[in-house]
């Protein structure tokens, strides 16, 4: 059995070489074989953890308190599974759309750093599950937050450095609480195991434990976009290259809930919960509404994943176990819908040169694998019956109604409101995808083709031409300006085809998904 | 109205740390408190073999969060050299336009071996004496901005740095690995030969360490400071130094 910590070791090894050979061949093949081969590693570890109970590491041969406590259980294999898949799938989807992705000087050199950053990203991520120290977990908390940054400002617009920049204030900001709360436990713990200090907060003054689990929840929080601390998010998620926003959309975002909720849990006690749940709420009602006002795709996107983040939350909150089953189901078919819809999206962005949902108006017929997919991932967003979403989201009312508090009947409330207003505006995006003729005002994507065309002599647009010509006309026009491949190139098709099959198969496979989330489960509520 | 709002946040959450420091953060006894130092100070030369206790902890004990902090700087000088094309050649690199005088110039070439020997030393002596790979590395660093910013014409070159630190960054790693395939199967174990207490060659794996450290933090800072103000020598003339306007290079002076 090779040693877990290869999920480290294997990423910064990789990233160090990709910076050494510098050449963007070398750290494409590079990023793909380490990851995939940590795919083809994560199944076993998730089995063993399984058969034989969690699994604890011993860092260089020094046992907790004095060194670092970390290991693999069924909540940090099952998380290992996932990144490790996700990864592999958006390394692959980079391959072809990074090229197009910043249209800056240095482009190409960029492009090897991207991969190196990319691996960096990950082992943050795989850290931050596999950890036990509450020290360590702010170094893994760094790296990750510190890539993610980097990467939301890798095209270098106006407004992705903007959102760079927010995020990385915002985030600096959190750090800082996290690191005034990790001096507090250390103080009253003496030692900066979780284990310890979860033993000498639950002996502290209340205060004392209140005032770190609130600097802590506030820190983390940021990252794990918990309602008031969120406004970086649809910024950052809309403006990074949309390989980037399916990532931090697709597990960063869940694994710092899932750290946080756990950590929550068994270090701090039950302390936050009720709290985090009223947030939750919060926010579902207004990233739902927000999204509803969003007129770009990718930040109706963002404003979805703080929806869907806080109805995750809001299972999470309920403190039974039943709750954390139903959070993580959502959690899961989040990561397949949320990381399909931002790939494709990016296409769509990358095909007709814009943001706005109204300019991709008919794309269906120019792009319909994508937006097959698109399809299909935003009814199991919304829940639509066959599919993963609707079992999740059915799921986690169930829990919530059989907590028979106000908070859960609360919740069932809202999260329905929730639904609806989501079915509108992603059914909204669908339609205008699949929109016939080109109807009322002119996009701003004809209006360009208008222009193109009366700049190469022909005039087809003349006043009295019908509306279906007209559309036909913008058709044949537009695929004779766009010299390549108008629908998802391969390596893309296969990177969302495999986010989609997860919704699918989740959707068929419920039962089976079901039994296998239990030990996962289980293991959130125990260090 | 949002001002309004803010302010009123923020004063309730001070009101409420404030509130807690009377009541509870003054506890004289905090509950459990660990001999945690006692245990470092005993298990230190048992354990790493390292006269300085500080390193000890830093490299072996906690030696997954040192791979994690030069991995932080490894991100961050990443992320400079990925972003900093727009104001590269802007601001800061005025400071390095010049050569800053006979004096400075020569006197740079006076105290650069010093300083880099210096930096050497540190890095070398970390198992032994304060100091280490980071401040070490720093120092070394130092001795890069020094010749950066005398002399106008010298540009470093960061292909260079980058195979620098990729191979420091690989060294780390590889010897971490190194405890992986020993017996004792473990990430970052010391299983080098300890050697005997205060010599230079002791501490299995120490320093060996602190030497991928120093390396890869020299190399990083300078790469810092290259991609800030443009002189790089592999970036092309239109970012060096040469492409500040007449008007901006004398208004600062």
């Amino acid at each position: 059995m090779v040693s877990p910590m290869i999920l480290i070791a294997l990423p910064l090894a990789t990233a160090f070489l990709i910076v050494l050979i510098g050449s963007r061949v070398a750290a494409r093949w590079l990023a793909l074989a380490a990851v995939a081969l940590l795919v083809g590693l994560a199944p076993f570890w998730f089995a063993d953890i399984l058969r034989n109970g969690p699994m604890s590491i011993v860092l260089a041969d020094v046992l907790p308190p004095l060194g670092i406590a970390f290991g693999l259980d069924a909540l940090s294999a099952g998380f290992v599974l996932l990144i490790a898949v996700s990864g592999l799938l958006v390394l692959l989807y980079s391959v072809p759309y990074i090229p197009h992705a910043g249209q800056f000087e240095g482009a190409k050199k960029a492009e090897t750093r991207y991969y190196a950053l990319f691996l960096l990203l990950m082992a943050g991520s795989f850290g931050l599950v596999m950890t036990k120290d509450i020290f360590n977990l702010f170094v893994f908390f760094e790296i990750l937050c510190i890539s993610s940054y980097i990467l939301v400002a890798y095209s270098q617009e106006e407004r992705s450095l903007e959102a760079g920049i927010k995020y990385m204030i915002l985030g600096s900001i959190g750090s800082a609480f996290m690191l005034v709360a990790i001096g507090l436990s250390y103080r009253v713990a003496g030692s900066l195991a979780m284990n310890d200090i979860g033993l000498a907060l639950a002996a502290a003054p209340h205060g004392y434990a209140l005032l770190v689990a609130v600097l802590f929840t506030l820190g983390f929080g940021i990252e794990a976009a918990i309602f008031p601390l969120n406004t970086w998010l649809p910024d950052a998620h809309s403006s990074a290259p949309s390989s980037i926003s399916a990532v931090l959309s697709g597990f960063v975002i869940e694994v710092a809930l899932v750290v946080l909720v756990r950590i929550g849990i068994s270090v701090f006690g039950t302390l936050m919960e009720p709290a985090l749940g009223v947030l939750a709420l919060a926010g579902v009602v207004v990233g739902e509404l927000a999204a509803l006002g969003q007129k770009e795709l990718k930040r109706t996107l963002a404003f979805s994943s703080i929806g869907q983040v806080s109805i995750m939350l809001f299972a999470f909150s309920l403190g039974t176990q039943s709750g954390d089953w139903a959070g993580l189901g959502q959690l899961l078919m989040h990561t397949g819908a949320k990381s399909a819809l931002f790939l494709v999206s990016g296409y769509f962005i990358l095909r007709t040169g814009s943001h706005e949902i109204e300019s991709y108006r008919g794309l269906a017929r120019r792009m319909p694998a994508a937006a097959a997919f698109f399809s299909l991932a935003a009814l199991s967003l919304v829940g639509m019956p066959p599919f993963f979403g609707f079992f999740t989201k059915f799921r986690i009312i169930e829990v919530a109604a059989a907590a028979r508090s106000a908070l859960g009947y609360a919740g069932i409330v809202v999260i329905l409101f929730g639904t609806v207003i989501e079915a509108v505006y992603l059914f909204r995006i669908v339609r205008v995808l699949y929109g016939g003729a080109i109807e009322g005002a002119r996009s701003d994507a004809l209006v360009g083709i208008e222009a193109a065309a009366g700049a190469d002599g022909a005039t087809p647009f003349a006043d009295g031409a019908t509306q279906g010509a007209l559309a036909n006309a913008a058709g044949s026009l537009a695929s004779a300006a766009t010299p390549t491949r108008a629908d998802l190139p391969a390596l893309a098709w296969i990177a969302v085809a495999g986010f989609v099959a997860l919704v699918l198969v989740g959707g068929f496979a419920f039962p089976w998904f079901d039994q296998a989330l239990q030990p996962i489960a289980a293991a959130l509520a125990t260090l | 109205m949002r001002k309004v709002i803010g302010f009123l946040l923020i004063a309730s959450f001070a009101f409420f740390i404030v509130s807690l420091v009377a009541r509870d953060l003054w506890v004289d006894d905090p509950s459990q408190v660990r001999t945690l130092g006692q245990a470092a100070i005993g298990q230190t030369i048992p354990q790493s073999g390292a006269a300085n206790t500080v390193t000890a902890i830093v490299v072996q004990f906690r030696g997954l969060d040192t791979l994690g902090e030069v991995t932080v700087l490894f991100l961050s000088a990443l992320g400079v050299a990925l972003l900093s094309g727009e104001f590269a050649g802007r601001g800061l690199s005025e400071l390095f336009a010049d050569d800053g005088g006979f004096i400075l110039h020569y006197g740079t070439r006076l105290v650069l071996p010093l300083i880099a020997l210096v930096g050497a030393y540190i890095v070398a002596h970390g198992h032994l004496s304060p100091g280490g790979g980071f401040p070490g590395g720093v120092l070394i660093a130092t001795a890069v901005f020094a010749v950066l910013m005398t002399n106008a014409q010298q540009r470093l070159s960061t292909r260079l740095m980058a195979v620098i630190e990729g191979l420091a960054g690989l060294a780390f790693v590889g010897l971490g690995t190194l405890g992986l395939l020993g017996d004792k199967f473990s990430f970052l174990a010391n299983v080098l030969p300890k050697g005997q207490l205060g010599y230079l060659f002791s501490a299995g794996i120490i320093p060996l360490i602190y030497a991928a450290v120093g390396t890869k933090v020299a190399a990083e800072l300078s790469t810092l400071v290259t991609s800030l103000t443009g002189s790089d020598r592999d970036g092309g003339e239109d970012h060096g130094a040469s492409s500040i306007p007449a008007d901006t290079q004398g208004g600062a002076r």
